[in-house]
């Protein structure tokens, strides 16, 4: 073989793993997911992912687990339901095909998407085209505001699309009300620093912002300024990169400034796995942490960071600590948890809970009309349920009927969900009960909070030696 | 003011080693073969997962799992020199697309048998906690990162000084013609130099990792930090890739702590720039890898 011909071969195998590693599967996948001859016709869930995503990957086999929960339990109105998986390669270009691969050639009903806010917006333009001939539902969980801007401003041509997860410009209430006072009341200041990854999602939380629409004028100021008008002082603040793997400067700077608690809003691009092991070896390692969006919320996250984890309070979704907020949260767990046999409970995050659960509302909204056909009806009646089967959110913080900025999406995050890393990676729940009881928990779900249990990380790196 | 001055210097050090010990591999096989080694990157892969693999995958404990993926480094680093260096050295181009190929497909490999929520960690921190040094408080693994980068630097002149084989190297990388013609057994003097050369690479990743992001693309990222002071220092150069990592030691420090964190890469980048600019072949003009 000459030198040509042996680049080239190697060339093409790395594209094959590549391609490999970008494909998806397209036929359903095994188990109780595949139509059983006889059977009704049955009522095609198609999921966009990015499988090399592993939070994505999480989604899909989610989406499958619910899948055969609703198939053993008779389908929807005797239909079973069966799951198609297209790849998106998270590009725009990919996901707009793959989503009309999904409408025009599969015949989905149900689109379940990643949420990448770019891809889910230009997704629902085609959509807005699609729909009057090909009628379906699409849920995503993106945190872009645009799209619940267009469904509220442009209802019938938007109206198929709901987000399942509390916008971004919602986030920053809830971490100024519901997340930052009860922390910073637990380590008794009242100084904060507040770092924020520099994205288009968290520019409300930054700088603040305000919508115009048919509902009326929103108005959201950003966080520091919500912080400061309760009385705390931000004495450190920081716009941090995305990707941001050297956190040093500003650990140092934080601990200069004399805050008690650093909350650190960030998706999942941001290196929080890099910033517990840099924060827990740092000076800055006595003041509380508090992170917001990211691998945190999963079982994983302990081992990811090598146990550095160790005192870090963050929304935490993963079985078995997760309270029973409903009783699809336990039946789900058998299920989920099965999958790992002797290793327990495979990891999951937020997101995976808001699509098995919103394949449960369609479900019930589809039982409730009495048709799985007439989408439009299915639509009305998803927004005039209170649902009561979401895995981790209430039924009036999943409400998607509000008349408000949060129509057709969640008004707000699980109030419940602060966990703290505790000896060994096991997580307590360290939430104010009053809050978690205004948002309508139950007191099942409020006795697994204990914020008396909350420990500084000092405290516990002695006592977890 | 005083104690920004403080966090400069103490942050200068230690960045400044850092940079230098993930360097240091790649200016040697630059200096010596002559080569870009775009598959640096992938030594960093296998040091980490490769102690993994033996650690928590076959249950060796974890010393000798470091041994042994360091031993996995030099083998992958021979094969990677007969297959794809000897036949391509010649020819640019086809060497650059071979190498960074490799290094794409251990990437892949990586990703596909350990996603990121295996979480993969390496406890090898040595000095857990921070190490106050004037108004800083530097994370403890990182002064044994910037230890062990300068004991490897001590090392390395020692073995090109004053050793038999390192005086071979130091001809090769000044005139290989003029050593091929002196009888210098040049291939198995490429051999030995690039295994050599990617031992510092895995220390360096076995070392950080406490601190330091373990994930399957990390391989990028660190070769891109290995390069830039390699490009200053003026390609090949041991001298000149030290003065430069710490250089962009301080760049960094600098914007760290005086201007703006955001600025670390984007200031060392326009400075990289600039100087070569002033300086093409870098800060140290020199024929030889010292």
């Amino acid at each position: 073989m000459n030198r040509t011909k042996w680049v080239l071969a190697v060339v093409l195998v790395a594209m094959a793993i590549l391609l490999a590693g970008c494909q998806q599967p397209t036929q359903p996948p095994k188990g109780a997911t595949t139509p059983i001859p006889g059977e009704k016709e049955p009522i095609k869930v198609c999921g966009l992912f990015d499988s090399r995503i592993p939070v994505f990957k999480i989604n899909m086999e989610g989406i499958k687990v619910a899948a055969e929960m609703i198939n053993e339990q008779g389908g929807i109105l005797g239909r079973p339901v069966e799951v198609i998986f297209e790849d998106t390669q998270k590009k725009v270009d990919v996901a707009v095909t793959a989503y009309r691969k999904a409408v025009i050639e599969h015949g989905c009903e149900i689109i379940l998407m990643e949420g990448v806010s770019e891809e889910v917006y230009a997704v629902a333009e085609e959509g807005a085209k699609l729909y009057p001939k090909y009628p379906h539902i699409l849920i995503a969980a993106n945190a872009g505001m645009e799209t619940n801007i267009k469904v509220i401003n442009e209802y019938d041509k938007y109206k198929f699309y709901f987000k399942a997860l509390h916008p971004d410009a919602g986030q920053g209430l809830q971490i100024a009300y519901d997340v930052v006072p009860p922390v910073a009341e637990l380590v008794g200041t009242k100084k904060v620093a507040l770092w924020i990854e520099e994205a288009a999602w968290t520019e409300c939380m930054r700088k603040g912002c305000s919508f115009d629409t048919k509902f009326g004028k929103s108005e959201v100021k950003s966080i520091k300024e919500m912080l400061e008008e309760q009385g705390y002082e931000v004495v450190h603040y920081a716009d941090i990169a995305v990707g941001e793997k050297n956190f040093l400067p500003y650990l140092e700077a934080a601990k200069a400034s004399g805050a008690g608690v650093i909350m650190v809003v960030s998706s999942w691009y941001t290196d929080t796995v890099t910033l517990a092991k840099q924060w827990s070896t740092s000076g800055a390692n006595d003041i509380q942490i508090v992170l917001w969006g990211g691998p945190h919320q999963m079982s994983a996250y302990w081992k990811m960071t090598g146990n550095a984890a160790l005192g870090i309070i963050a929304p935490y979704f993963s079985y078995p600590e997760l309270p029973p907020v409903s009783p699809l949260t336990e039946e789900f767990e058998k299920k989920w948890c099965a999958k790992g046999g002797e290793a327990g409970c495979p990891t999951i995050e937020q997101s995976t809970h808001h699509y098995i659960s919103e394949l449960f509302r369609i479900k019930e909204a589809m039982e409730k009309v009495g048709s799985t056909e007439d989408i439009d009806a299915v639509i009305k009646a998803m927004e005039e349920t209170m649902f009561t089967s979401h895995t981790v959110i209430s039924p009036q913080d999943c409400y998607f009927g509000r008349k408000d900025m949060y129509f057709h999406s969640y008004p707000w995050h699980p109030a419940y969900s602060l966990g703290q890393y505790q000896c060994g990676g096991k997580v307590v729940y360290v939430n104010d009960k009053e809050i978690a009881r205004d948002h309508g928990y139950s007191e099942e779900v409020i006795k697994e909070l204990h914020p008396e249990a909350y420990k500084n990380p000092a405290e516990l790196r002695e006592i977890c030696k | 003011m005083l104690e920004a001055l403080d966090y400069i210097v103490v942050y200068t050090l230690i960045f400044g080693s850092f940079y230098l010990g993930l360097a240091l591999g790649f200016t040697v096989i630059t200096g010596v073969l002559r080569i870009f080694h775009l598959g640096y990157g992938a030594l960093f892969l296998v040091a980490a997962y490769g102690t993994w693999l033996f650690c928590n995958d076959i249950g060796v404990e974890l010393p000798g799992a470091i041994v042994l993926a360091l031993i996995l480094i030099a083998a992958f680093t021979f094969v990677l020199y007969r297959v794809v260096v000897v036949k391509f050295i010649e020819v640019e181009d086809y060497l650059l697309a071979g190498l960074f190929a490799i290094f794409v497909i251990i990437q892949e490999i990586v990703s596909y048998v350990y996603p990121e929520t295996v979480g993969v960690y390496l406890p090898t921190t040595i000095i857990s906690g921070s190490v106050p040094v004037g108004h800083a408080s530097v994370p403890g693994q990182y002064i044994v990162v910037s230890t062990v980068s300068l004991v490897i630097m001590l090392v390395f002149l020692v073995f090109l000084l004053k050793t038999k084989a390192g005086l071979i190297i130091r001809a090769i990388s000044q005139n290989t013609t003029a050593a091929k013609l002196c009888g210098v057994k040049f291939d198995r003097t490429y051999a030995l130099a690039m295994v050599i050369a990617s031992i510092p690479a895995g220390i360096i990743m076995v070392t950080i990792a406490p601190i330091w992001p373990v994930n399957p693309f990390i391989g990028m990222e660190l070769f891109s930090f290995a390069m830039l002071p390699a490009v200053l220092g003026g390609l090949g150069n041991l001298r000149g890739t030290l003065i430069a990592s710490y250089i962009i030691g301080f760049i960094h420090a600098f914007c760290g702590f005086a201007i703006n964190p955001r600025l670390m890469l984007l200031v060392s980048l326009v400075v990289v720039l600039v100087i070569l600019a002033v300086r093409p072949r870098g800060i140290v003009e020199a024929e030889t890898v010292w």
